[in-house]
């Protein structure tokens, strides 16, 4: 799962594109650049790890609609706004709806780099969480009806004796698929198998 | 461009004034010189034809009655001839009373001749006239073969013996005496006479010549003046429009500054990014590596990209006196383009320029054309405003057609309700909420005044097209 992070440029502009091109390959990010949001939208796979820089001022799709798209279509991979002089309302704008950051034309290198290491970090850790969610999927799957009643119950703070009591069986019945489940799930305290649950329901 | 007009005024004044002018007085002069007076004179003749014939014809009248009186015996034909002899020296008539009759016989013999008595008596058989002719001789082969006619030939005026001039008489003979009564008129006299005639006819045409010379001058004057006036009044329209050309020019250029602070803002986004790039370069002891090298000429082009659209902009709001110069028709398009082109991308619309293969030349001021195709790409934008972002192409593209080239402007916005497009060009009338309604009517005054045509149309299927026709340059003009 080790594949090189991607920086995808669209900007209409081709100095700037160029900039940014000559600018990431100095620093060794690999980088893709487009002419215009069809093009990027043609050859771009979210599945890759990366970040998407993005100008917001473009002939056929603005870079506030590819937003947009990419937002309806469930793409996680982060997205940089590229501003011109006096756009900054509409990258306020961009940033609410989810946009990592802005950035106003012209940029200083640096400022540009930490951004794009700002994002590819971010890029990172969404995915790696993402193969947690998966994994903890998984688990969950791997557990029968009834031990998955006593998990929920036993994360809402229901203790062992409840829990009997609201199934009309054994306290050690309802003491066995316990220690089942948080054997399948992989933790050891009622306090970890919680703070997962809680992860995989913000996912 | 003004010192042509002037000769032209000239031109046409020479053909709308002074040649039918000309020609009438050519006309009336010859009618009056080459028919009026020859027949005049033709019928002066005739009338003093007329008139010794019957002068004549009385004397032989006067003649007759004495005749009758020898018939009746009262007198002896001697008697008779002699009275009849000095009755006829008596008579004068003409204008100064000398105008006379003489008689001779068929011999011919002179009987009576108030200025010549010297001859009264004489056999005139041999007598001549300078050029030779036998004029009694004459006079008695006309009587003889006629009874009367008319002969030309030369005599002494009047009473002056020295004076031998052309004269034209009548001769009638009286045959129980066989005498021949003639009476002549001088040709000098007619001749004379038509010439007062002709010297008072001169005299009239003249003045009416004189009268017409400065009835025209008088009127070519006052049209030169209208002319000048009208040339003036050309010249201050022409002042008056390139003000307003120049104003909303600076208005049309503040709509489009964020457009263009934005368009500079990319070539300074280049340089900013590959100036320090080359700067970490160099640093790094890379001063040398292919990418600085890269880095630094984008730099370089990117600067200059920069002068250009700052060049372009102030030459676009500059105040210069308007100014024909021959131009390329791609060039002067691609430049108006260039002030849009930010505009057009923050309004996510598509600029499609298609240019005929070929690039004419054409004389134009062309601030003033970028102008109009400035302004009419800026109304088609904000026709487009309406659109699906993704549908938003404004096609530029040039033609050649004869002696002119289209510069097309379509756009697929809502387009005109039919009913406003013949309003459109009013001066004030706009659809836009914001809109003066200077910008349509200027743009047309400014390619009329170059010669040209700007017509609008909508499109078969939606959105408008606007067509520039401007006079191709010719070298030879």
């Amino acid at each position: 799962m080790d594949i090189e992070p991607t920086v995808y440029v669209v900007d209409d502009d081709e100095a700037v594109r160029k900039t940014l091109r000559l600018l990431l390959q100095s620093v060794h990010i690999a980088v893709k650049t487009y002419g215009s949001a069809g093009e990027f939208l043609d050859e771009f796979d979210p599945t890759t790890p990366g970040c998407i820089v993005l100008d917001v001022r473009m002939p056929g799709m603005s870079g506030m609609e590819l937003q947009e798209k990419l937002i309806a279509d469930g793409v996680k991979t982060p997205v940089i706004i590229v501003t011109g002089h006096g756009d900054v309302p509409m990258a306020v704008k961009a940033v609410q709806r989810g946009a990592l950051d802005f950035i106003e034309k012209p940029f200083r290198e640096q400022q540009l780099l930490d951004r794009i290491k700002q994002a590819l970090q971010k890029d990172a850790q969404i995915r790696h969480g993402e193969e947690k969610t998966v994994r903890l999927r998984q688990r969950l799957e791997s557990l029968t009806p009834r031990e998955r009643e006593v998990l929920d119950l036993v994360v809402s703070g229901k203790n062992t004796k409840q829990i009997a009591a609201l199934f009309g069986v054994s306290v050690q019945a309802v003491a066995a698929h316990r220690e089942r489940l948080m054997r399948k799930m992989g933790v050891e305290s009622v306090a970890e198998l919680v703070a997962k649950m809680l992860e995989v329901r913000e996912n | 461009m003004l010192s042509a007009k002037p000769s032209r005024f000239w031109l046409n004044a020479s053909a709308r004034i002074f040649i039918p002018a000309l020609i009438s007085i050519v006309l009336f002069t010859a009618t009056i010189f080459l028919y009026l007076i020859p027949a005049f004179e033709e019928n002066m003749m005739t009338r003093k034809r007329e008139m010794i014939r019957e002068l004549t014809r009385s004397v032989i009248t006067l003649i007759e009655q004495l005749e009758a009186r020898v018939q009746r015996g009262e007198l002896s034909i001697d008697e008779a001839q002699m009275e009849a002899v000095r009755q006829t020296a008596g008579l004068r008539y003409g204008p100064e009373g000398k105008d006379y009759f003489w008689i001779n016989d068929e011999q011919p013999r002179l009987i009576a001749h108030p200025y010549r008595p010297d001859l009264i008596g004489n056999d005139m058989d041999d007598y001549a006239d300078p050029t030779g002719k036998r004029i009694f001789v004459e006079f008695a082969r006309v009587v003889r073969e006629r009874g009367g006619g008319y002969v030309d030939y030369m005599w002494q005026w009047k009473d002056d013996s020295d004076h031998i001039v052309p004269k034209l008489s009548y001769v009638e003979g009286f045959a129980p005496w066989s005498w021949i009564v003639g009476t002549g008129i001088y040709i000098e006299d007619v001749r004379a006479e038509i010439e007062i005639l002709t010297r008072r006819m001169s005299l009239v045409c003249l003045t009416i010549l004189g009268f017409i010379v400065a009835l025209l001058a008088s009127v070519t004057w006052q049209g030169a003046r209208a002319e000048q006036e009208r040339l003036r009044g050309l010249e201050q329209i022409r002042l008056r429009e390139a003000e307003l050309a120049h104003v909303t020019r600076r208005a049309l250029l503040n709509e489009l500054a964020t457009g263009l602070a934005h368009e500079l803002n990319q070539p300074l986004c280049a340089i900013l990014g590959c100036g320090e790039l080359s700067l970490r370069q160099v640093r790094a002891g890379r001063a040398t590596d292919p990418e600085t090298f890269e880095a630094l000429q984008e730099v370089v082009s990117q600067a200059e990209r920069a002068g250009e659209i700052i060049r372009r902009m102030r030459n676009f709001a500059a105040r210069k006196p308007t100014e024909r110069t021959v131009c390329r028709i791609r060039e002067l398009v691609e430049e108006s383009l260039g002030l849009v082109e930010s505009q057009a991308r923050r309004m996510s619309v598509e600029l499609q320029p298609r240019f005929d293969p070929q690039n004419p030349e054409i004389c134009v001021d062309p601030i003033q054309i970028q102008q109009v195709l400035v302004n009419l790409a800026k109304n088609a934008f904000d026709a487009m405003e309406q659109n699906d972002p993704r549908d938003r192409t404004l096609t530029i593209a040039t033609r050649v057609v004869e002696d002119f080239v289209d510069i097309s402007l379509r756009d697929n916005g809502p387009g005109i309700p039919a009913d406003q497009l013949d309003k459109i060009f009013s001066p004030f009338f706009t659809t836009k909420k914001d809109g003066l309604g200077i910008g349509l009517s200027l743009s047309r005054s400014l390619i009329e005044a170059h010669d040209g045509r700007l017509r609008v149309t909508p499109n078969h299927d939606r959105g408008m097209l606007i067509v520039i026709s401007l006079p191709l340059y010719r070298k030879t003009a």
